[in-house]
C-alpha cells in the first residue's frame, strides 16, 4: 500500500471514530455533594419542628447535644390548637405550665422556641377547608381566637400560625386577623406563618391561595413555604420534596413578597405508599423494613431512598424517604447563587431523621462528618 | 447510546469516504498542479524537463515574483507569489479542563417556570476528542503563511466519570463520554523552514472552539435528558514538522498547543496532517 493511500485509510478511520465518538462511561460519578464529596454546606438558619406538646428521650438528646445546636436556632412546636369556639388548647393551667417548662429548657439549651397554632375540634376532628373558613366570618369567632393566640405568645417567643387549608373566602378576613395579631404581640414576641409552597400565581395548591402572603409580609417575622410532600399522599409513589421545584416556589413567593423572611422546608419523615393510601414514617421505620423483607433500597434521580415490598396481607407497598444523604444533597443544590444566604431551612418531624443527618450538617460538608 | 453512535458513525463515515476520495483525486492530479510551481530554487524539488523551445535557465525576477516582459505565460504564472493549499488531518485534542458549560432545560421539561430556562452548571473535568479536519491556505511567500478558513470535528474518546452537579436547585448529571467537539478557525499565520524534503512549520491560529454533552436532569421521580454546551475564543499555536512526497504533497506530523481554548494553556492537539499545495 502506498503511503498515501494508507494515509487516505488513515484518514477516513479517524473521521469514521471521530464523528462516531468512542467515549464510554467509567469509574464511579464525580459527586462533589455525595459521600465522598468535599462541597461546603451554605450556612442557613435553621429551625425544627416538633408534633406536639412534649419532647420524647430520643428528640430531647438530639436537642441536647452538640450537633443539633450547632445547625438549629429555632425549635416550633406544633402544639396549641384553636377549636371551634375560637378558644386556643391547652386551656388548664397545669398542661400550659408543662408547656412553660419545656420552653423554658430549650430557651436555656440555647433555641429560640416559637409555638405553632393548628386547629382541632373539641372532638378531636380536623375541620374541613370550607367550615373552617365560615368560623372567620363570625364577628365573635373572629375576635376571640385572636384574643387567644395573643394571650398564649407570652409562653414562648412567639405564634406560628400553621392552620389547616382553608377556604379562599375567608382570604380577606384572615388578613385582618393576622394583622391584628401581629399589632399586638410584636415586637415583643415574633409572629410567622406555614405558607403553602405555590409553585404558580395564582396558587397551584388547593386553597393555596388563601394565605396573602403580600398583604402579610410587612407583619410577619418569617414566612416558611412549606415545600414538603411534593408528592400527593394519596396518589402514586413518588419523593416527598424536590429541591428544583422548592425553589421555584420560593421565587413565586418572593415575587409576591420581595421582603419577606423566608423559610424553606426539608421532611425529616418519609412515605408508606399502598392501595389504601398512604402513612408517615421515620427514616429508622423505613429501614427496618427494608431489612425486615430483605430489600435494597435504590435512589430516586433526585436522590431520595426508595424499595418496594409486599405485606404479610399481599398488598403492595412502596416507601420513599429521605436520608441523610439526600437531605445534604438538597442542601447543596440550594447554593447560596441560587437561594441567597438569608433563606433559612426548616427541618419537619423532628425525631423522624436519619440519626447521621444533624452530625454531618454540623460538620459543614457534603461529604460524611 | 451506542446505537446512536453507530447510526451516526455509520451516516458520517460514509461523508468520511467522500472527504477521502477528495483527498485520493489530489495524490493522482500533481501532474496538473505543477504548472503552478515557482522556478526551482530548491534542489530538493523535482520537476518535468522544460521543453526545448523554452529558456533552460529561470527567467531573472522570477524569484521576486515580478514577470519579466517577454516571458512565456507559463513562467508568469509560476512567478505569482499567492498560491493556495489545502490542510486535510486526523487529530487527538485534549483538554485538560473543559469549560463551565451552559446547560438548558429541555422543551417538555414539566413546569413553566422551567421553561425554556438555562444556565450555568459545573465543568466536567477533561476531555479528550478524536477528530478530523481540514483547513484553506494562502501561501504569501516562500516563508510564510496565512491559514485562512479551518475547521476541525471530534468526539470524546476514553473513559469518563458522570458528574453530579445541580442548576437552579434541580440535579443534573453530566455525561461527558457523550460529548463532541469542533474548532472552527478564522485565520493565523505560519512561518515555514524548508531543508532538502523536509520542512517545519510554526504558526498561530484564531478560531473558536465549541463542545457539546448530554445531561441528565432530575425532577421528582423522572430523569429528562438534556444538553449542555461550551464555547470559547480559542488561540492555538502550531508546529509541524513535514516531509515531502512531491512537489505538492507533504505528511506532516504536528502537535498543537491550545495558548487558549477553554481556559488558558489549556492542553493541546496531537496529529497527522497531509498538506497538498504551496
Amino acid at each position: 500500500m502506498s503511503p498515501r493511500r494508507a494515509l487516505a485509510l488513515a484518514l477516513t478511520l479517524a473521521a469514521a471514530s471521530a464523528l462516531g465518538g468512542c467515549g464510554v462511561e467509567s469509574g464511579p460519578a464525580v459527586d462533589r455533594f455525595g459521600p465522598d464529596g468535599d462541597a461546603t454546606l451554605p450556612k442557613r438558619r435553621g429551625s425544627v419542628v416538633v408534633e406536639g406538646c412534649a419532647l420524647d428521650g430520643y428528640q430531647a438528646d438530639v436537642l441536647a447535644g452538640a450537633a443539633a445546636r450547632a445547625v438549629l436556632q429555632e425549635i416550633v412546636l406544633v402544639c396549641p390548637t384553636l377549636d371551634e369556639h375560637g378558644a386556643v388548647a391547652p386551656q388548664d393551667d397545669a398542661t400550659r405550665a408543662t408547656l412553660g417548662a419545656l420552653v423554658a429548657k430549650l430557651r436555656a439549651q440555647g433555641y429560640r422556641v416559637l409555638l405553632a397554632i393548628g386547629a382541632r375540634d373539641t372532638d378531636g376532628s380536623t375541620p374541613a377547608p370550607a367550615p373552617l373558613a365560615r368560623r372567620f366570618d363570625d364577628e365573635s369567632y373572629w375576635t376571640a381566637s385572636a384574643q387567644a393566640v395573643v394571650e398564649l405568645a407570652p409562653l414562648a417567643d412567639g405564634i406560628e400560625l400553621a392552620l389547616p387549608p382553608m377556604a379562599t373566602s375567608a382570604r380577606g378576613r384572615l388578613t385582618a386577623w393576622t394583622r391584628s395579631i401581629a399589632g399586638q404581640i410584636r415586637p415583643a414576641r415574633r409572629l410567622g406563618l406555614f405558607a403553602p409552597p405555590s409553585y404558580t400565581e395564582p396558587s397551584d395548591i388547593p386553597y393555596g391561595g388563601t394565605w396573602d402572603v403580600a398583604a402579610l409580609a410587612p407583619s410577619l417575622d418569617r414566612v416558611r413555604l412549606m415545600t414538603v410532600d411534593y408528592t400527593d399522599p394519596a396518589g402514586p409513589a413518588g419523593p416527598t420534596t424536590d429541591p428544583g421545584w422548592a425553589v421555584q416556589v420560593l421565587a413565586t413567593a418572593r415575587a409576591k413578597a420581595p421582603g419577606a423572611s423566608f423559610d424553606l422546608t426539608l421532611p425529616l419523615y418519609g412515605w408508606d405508599y399502598s392501595r389504601g393510601g398512604a402513612a408517615a414514617l421515620s427514616y429508622l421505620d423505613a429501614t427496618a423494613l427494608a431489612q425486615v423483607h430483605g430489600v435494597a433500597p435504590t435512589r430516586l434521580p433526585i436522590g431520595e431512598p426508595t424499595f418496594s415490598y409486599v405485606d404479610s396481607d399481599g398488598a403492595a407497598h412502596t416507601v420513599v424517604y429521605d436520608d441523610a444523604l439526600s437531605l445534604t444533597r438538597a442542601l447543596l443544590a440550594w447554593d447560596t447563587a441560587t437561594v441567597s444566604a438569608d433563606v433559612g431551612v426548616t427541618y419537619y418531624g423532628l425525631g423522624a431523621e436519619d440519626p447521621a443527618l444533624f452530625p454531618r450538617l454540623a460538620s459543614g460538608r457534603g461529604g460524611a462528618p | 447510546m451506542h446505537g446512536e453512535q453507530g447510526v451516526r458513525g455509520g451516516t458520517l463515515a460514509a461523508l468520511s469516504a467522500g472527504a477521502a476520495a477528495l483527498a485520493t483525486t489530489f495524490a493522482v492530479a500533481p501532474a496538473q498542479a505543477q504548472v503552478l510551481v515557482p522556478p526551482p530554487s530548491d534542489p530538493g524539488v523535482t520537476e518535468a524537463p522544460p521543453a526545448a523551445s523554452e529558456p533552460t535557465q529561470p527567467a531573472p525576477g522570477a524569484q521576486t515574483g515580478r514577470p519579466t516582459p517577454g516571458l512565456p505565460a507559463e513562467y508568469a504564472a509560476r512567478s505569482s507569489p499567492l498560491q493556495g493549499n489545502f490542510r486535510f488531518d486526523a487529530r487527538l485534542a485534549w483538554f485538560p479542563r473543559l469549560p463551565t458549560l451552559r446547560a438548558t432545560f429541555p422543551e417538555d421539561f414539566i413546569g413553566s417556570n422551567y421553561e425554556g430556562a438555562s444556565g450555568t452548571i459545573a465543568s466536567p473535568g477533561r476531555g479528550q476528542f478524536v477528530a478530523v479536519g481540514a483547513e484553506v491556505g494562502l501561501s504569501i511567500s516562500r516563508r510564510w503563511t496565512v491559514p485562512l478558513v479551518g475547521f476541525a470535528i471530534g468526539g470524546a474518546v476514553g473513559g469518563y466519570p458522570a458528574t453530579k452537579t445541580s442548576l437552579d436547585g434541580v440535579p443534573f448529571t453530566i455525561e461527558p463520554w457523550t460529548a463532541g467537539y469542533v474548532y472552527m478557525q478564522a485565520i493565523g499565520l505560519e512561518y515555514r523552514a524548508r531543508s532538502r524534503r523536509w520542512m517545519l512549520e510554526a504558526g498561530l491560529r484564531f478560531g473558536v472552539g465549541i463542545t457539546w454533552m448530554k445531561t441528565r436532569i432530575a425532577v421528582g421521580g423522572d430523569e429528562y435528558t438534556g444538553s449542555a454546551f461550551g464555547i470559547s475564543p480559542a488561540l492555538k499555536g502550531d508546529v509541524a514538522i513535514c516531509r515531502r512526497l512531491d512537489p505538492e504533497q507533504r505528511l506532516c506530523g504536528f502537535v498543537a498547543p491550545a495558548l487558549y481554548e477553554f481556559g488558558l494553556l489549556n492542553g493541546a492537539s496531537f496529529g497527522l496532517r497531509w498538506e497538498v499545495g504551496a
